[in-house]
């Protein structure tokens, strides 16, 4: 063993945690305009969406599909569905934005991606925490918090999040032609994922379909994390499990692959 | 300062393979300062841009021991919706260095002046250069990596770069390609001769000199 290794270990620790840091204050910049209306437009955006779709549901129906809130029950389809795809979209441009910071030599496309991870993770979070507790401090309603599938939706929602990220960021940057498929097959997700309905008013065999939709799992958990009656018995931990780490090895090893290319394209 | 092992790089141009290194592995010492030469298209440029990390090898490894600078000049690294004082913090943060002397010395140096805070999409091809030479003379890299320019700008901008370069060079290494015997004879005391995918080490500038004009006279076999 050389003795100046565990030295030289410990400070290119230091240097990746300082890119990390540097991408995160640059995504600020950019992301959020470094104002507070930048930051108060991430809050906006969701809660504008759920008062829409709580208002022209009420208008329809006399009550939502679980409880008495149309906005709760809503919200907890929104926010976990959003809390995926706000960290996917995200992370799927992210060598794209920064492809010049990537000539830096220090600066790698991995670190790209992680600092997009980190910041819309973390703004999800408390947009995701603000709107519950706004929510349910307005609007009273039969629930019964259990941090575990609460945490466990959001938890799979964001490493979903980023292995589709990771896979589409390298496939990007190589194939104009999947950014225009991936946006086909991305856009009717909202609409099959149980964010206005429940996963069980489905027939059984628009059931068997859906169940392959990994969002179906996530918004589950995230009711069950919520109201006591709700039956999450469909929610299978593993196959998310499965696909997330299937997709987070397939994009790190695309990217290790293409990661010579990426700079230069 | 850096070592090669086994790298393999080749580029296409107009359709044609050239290939620039052929599983070459060598080590290059840290105490010289280095002239590269090579017929033209050899891949000079290319051996400076692997050297740099702006460009990875097919194949093989690059191992860096020294803090390399990109090439004098390139400003192809700025983020254009960031700002000049935003792009200066950044590499400023990468590289560990006090954000706020770097941004000053920056300021100073590049004579941009109410440019410094727009976007750096708003900057022309010569303010773009002069923020890169000034933020590659501020951040005080260890080895200098330089292709044909040494300096930017006009006249009396490029007196300055060059100025500031020779300060630099009393603690700092260069790779330098250029077409200018001059130059390499001022900055240089060793040199490598690319050629038919193959790396040669000369102690001194004018080895490397005399091997260039045999290559000239009667290239290598690839």
């Amino acid at each position: 063993m050389n003795p100046n290794e565990p030295i030289q270990v410990s400070e290119s620790t230091l240097a990746s945690a300082r890119v990390l840091f540097a991408l995160l204050v640059r995504e600020m910049a950019t992301r959020f305009g470094g104002s507070w209306a930048g930051y108060l437009w991430a809050l906006i955006e969701p809660l504008a969406f759920i008062a829409l779709l709580s208002l022209a549901f009420s208008q329809i129906a006399h009550s939502p599909p679980i409880g008495r809130s149309f906005p709760l029950f809503y919200a907890t389809g929104y926010i976990a569905f959003s809390y995926y795809n706000d960290i996917a979209a995200l992370t799927g441009r992210s060598i794209h934005v920064n492809r010049p910071l990537l000539s830096y030599p220090v600066v790698g496309p991995l670190d790209t991606v992680l600092a997009r991870f980190l910041l819309q993770g973390l703004t999800g979070l408390a947009v995701a925490a603000i709107v519950f507790a706004g929510i349910l401090a307005v609007f009273a309603d039969q629930v019964q918090i259990r941090p575990l599938p609460l945490m466990a939706s959001l938890a799979l929602a964001a490493l979903l999040g980023l292995g589709v990220g990771l896979v589409n960021c390298t496939l990007f940057a190589f194939s104009k032609t999947w950014e225009l498929i991936y946006g086909v097959i991305a856009r009717p997700l909202f609409q099959v994922s149980a964010v206005f309905f429940t996963f069980a008013s489905m027939p059984a065999y628009v059931r068997e379909v859906l169940w392959w939709n990994p969002i179906i799992h996530l918004v589950g958990l995230m009711r069950a994390g919520f109201y006591p009656a709700y039956d999450a018995s469909h929610v299978s931990h593993v196959y998310v499990l499965a696909l997330t780490l299937g997709l987070i090895v397939a994009g790190l090893a695309m990217m290790r692959v293409g990661s010579g290319r990426l700079a230069e394209s | 300062m850096i070592t090669f092992h086994s790298v393999s790089k080749r580029f296409r141009k107009n359709g044609v393979t050239k290939h620039v290194l052929i599983d070459a592995s060598f080590a290059l010492p840290e105490d010289r300062s280095i002239a590269v030469l090579g017929r033209n298209g050899v891949g000079k440029s290319t051996l400076i841009r692997l050297i740099a990390g702006t460009l990875s090898p097919d194949r093989g490894r690059i191992m860096r021991h020294r803090r390399f600078s990109w090439p004098i000049g390139f400003a192809g690294s700025f983020h254009p919706s960031l700002t000049g004082a935003q792009n200066t913090r950044f590499v400023a943060r990468i590289y560990g260095r006090d954000s706020g002397a770097l941004e000053e010395f920056v300021q100073d140096f590049s004579e941009l002046g109410a440019f410094y805070h727009p976007p750096v999409s708003t900057y022309s091809a010569g303010m773009k250069a002069r923020l890169a030479f000034a933020l590659s003379m501020g951040v005080d890299f260890q080895v200098y990596l330089v292709d044909e320019v040494i300096g930017v700008g006009d006249t009396a901008f490029r007196r300055k770069c060059a100025e500031a370069f020779r300060q630099r060079m009393d603690r700092a290494r260069v790779i330098m390609v250029s077409h200018s015997p001059a130059l390499l004879r001022e900055f240089c005391d060793a040199g490598i001769l690319i050629e038919a995918g193959r790396l040669f080490y000369f102690n001194s500038v004018q080895g490397a000199a005399d091997a260039y004009e045999a290559v000239l006279a009667k290239p290598l076999p690839a």
